[in-house]
């Protein structure tokens, strides 16, 4: 036979049991409605002052930042101005804890320039992992694409472009793609050293250099007819019909080869010369 | 020289009995089973996240050890009057407390061990069937390096926290002075970067002293810390951390000594 308190804190138990599961279930339902995460959980502290903050455990702490943002954006709620600068905060804190991290400029540069048409920032953040990770292509690679695609800024995607090709590992498309916006950005010369300077890495396979070779001298032939035009312009005050006149004129004894199709081509508007069509 | 050891010995002993010990331990490994799950919400480099977190663990476990464990231990002999017992055998004050130390030290090295070996095991098994997803320099040598570090490191502090309980009466206050100075360590080369460089602070020149001196006093223990290394096998020069051990092992020994000489003054009727 159970004592009277016994099997009174038997039914308060069982009270207890069934109002916990009741509130359980209606707060699991009230919430459910509330997305993923509904708020940025990141505090304002400027990175500075969050890194004495967290102290020997700053690796941890950007990694919780990170999976606070991707749950906040994950949550599919319509994000605010004001939110995306304290996401960009976010992301600044992140780095200035952890700037080696991969997933950080990742997220960066799927998130700023394409949902928050912020190529600046994104770039920004890029750059601090482009510094602290000298052996990766890809946050190089990432800024010349804002640059160029975002930003319109050619010569300044040529030359992260560039950069980035040096590293190695690095596909040699980001050395052609580099030579190209030097031309459209007017830094072709120093595109040129360059490329010239890529070649002399020992470990360079022949399909590399084939393209970087082909590339240089694509480029040469740009600025040698380009330097043709100048100069005939300077003389006659108005630019030629056409690329032979050059030759015609006695500018050129004959046009450079494009390695890339059967002549360079020609705009008469504006005298400028490109090695194929795209624009 | 066999009065510390066998001090160290005993220390040793009573510790791994004290159940707290236990307690810890469970922790690591709940933490462990938590890091597995952890680094799979990531999808680049789970190698970093994993490593991180698991050289976290130790560190926090080892911290626990010295803050709850290892002043308890000190501060009970005194309060409990035991001291009166050990040092009433042929046995110097400063026999004692190395003696002490160094059996604290091999509690602070085995959980180190045990928990570091977790932390490798737990990295392995999160990262296991992603290997494209590992920082493309991570070596274990230079894992095995971080948690070396982060051993001194701990008994670094260690050898703080033992100086504090020798200048202060009462072992709650040798906790919070501990972790006062820990903090303070973990952060003065931060604040004295930030603080020389910005406009804010510039023109204040007693606060630049003030944190110059705080730096010759506390450890910087920033420099132990090599979980980042750790994490993406980042190039270590053999020659600094010679100069980081150096100057932990001699932190430690100031630390000592400075305890010794309270110690053997301190009035304990």
């Amino acid at each position: 036979m159970r004592s009277k308190p016994t099997i009174l804190l038997f039914l308060c138990l069982c009270l207890f049991v069934v109002l916990y599961a009741a509130g359980f279930t209606a707060v699991k339902g009230a919430r459910q409605s509330l997305g993923v995460n509904y708020r940025l959980d990141v505090s304002p502290l400027p990175p500075d002052l969050l890194k004495i903050f967290s102290g020997e455990f700053r690796g941890l702490v950007a990694d919780y930042i990170l999976l606070e943002i991707a749950s906040f954006v994950g949550s599919n709620k319509k994000i605010s101005n004001e939110e995306w600068n304290r996401i960009v905060l976010a992301f600044e804190q992140s780095l200035n804890l952890d700037p080696y991290f991969e997933q950080t400029y990742v997220v960066a540069q799927g998130l700023l320039p394409w949902e928050a048409k912020l190529p600046e920032k994104a770039i920004s953040l890029l750059d601090i992992s482009r510094k602290h990770r000298p052996w990766d292509w890809r946050p190089g690679y990432y800024m010349a694409f804002d640059w160029y695609y975002f930003l319109h800024d050619y010569a300044k995607a040529s030359e992260a472009f560039l950069e980035a090709a040096k590293i190695k590992g690095a596909p040699v498309l980001l050395a052609v793609l580099g030579g190209r916006f030097a031309l459209k950005g007017g830094r072709t010369q120093a595109a040129i050293v360059l490329l010239q300077a890529m070649l002399n890495d020992p470990d360079m396979d022949e399909y590399k250099e084939k393209e970087i070779t082909d590339r240089i001298d694509a480029l040469k032939g740009v600025m040698l007819l380009e330097s043709a035009l100048k100069k005939f312009k300077e003389i006659y005050n108005y630019l030629p019909d056409s690329l032979y006149e050059l030759i015609e004129k006695g500018f050129l004894e004959q046009l450079p080869e494009n390695p890339y199709a059967d002549r360079y081509f020609y705009s008469k508007d504006d005298g400028r010369v490109f090695f194929d069509t795209i624009k | 020289m066999s009065k510390i050891f066998l001090i160290t010995w005993v220390t040793f002993k009573d510790s791994i009995r004290n159940r707290a010990l236990y307690g810890i331990f469970f922790f690591g490994i709940l933490l462990f089973i938590a890091n597995i799950i952890i680094t799979k919400m990531f999808s680049w480099e789970l190698g970093k996240v994993a490593v991180e977190l698991g050289l976290s663990v130790v560190s926090i476990s080892g911290l626990v050890i010295i803050f709850f464990l290892s002043i308890n231990t000190m501060s009970n002999d005194i309060d409990k009057k035991t001291l009166y017992l050990i040092l009433s055998r042929p046995l110097t004050r400063s026999q004692y407390i190395l003696g002490r130390y160094f059996g604290l030290c091999m509690i602070i090295v085995l959980s180190s061990a045990i928990l570091g070996s977790c932390a490798a095991f737990s990295a392995k098994l999160a990262t296991y069937g992603s290997e494209g997803y590992i920082p493309v320099n991570f070596s274990w040598n230079i894992f095995l390096l971080g948690l070396v570090f982060l051993t001194l490191s701990l008994i670094v502090v260690l050898a703080m926290a033992l100086l504090w309980v020798s200048i202060t009466t009462h072992p709650f206050t040798a906790v919070l002075l501990s972790l006062l100075s820990y903090f303070i360590g973990q952060n003065v080369e931060n604040v004295k970067n930030i603080i020389s460089v910005s406009k804010m602070f510039v023109e204040n020149k007693m606060l630049l002293k003030i944190t110059e001196v705080s730096s010759w006093i506390f450890p910087n223990l920033a420099a132990f810390d090599l979980k980042t290394t750790a994490a993406y096998g980042l190039p270590v020069n053999a020659a600094y951390l010679a100069w980081i051990a150096l100057y932990g092992l001699s932190y430690i020994g100031i630390c000592l000594i400075l305890t010794v000489l309270v110690f053997q003054r301190r009035e304990l009727a």
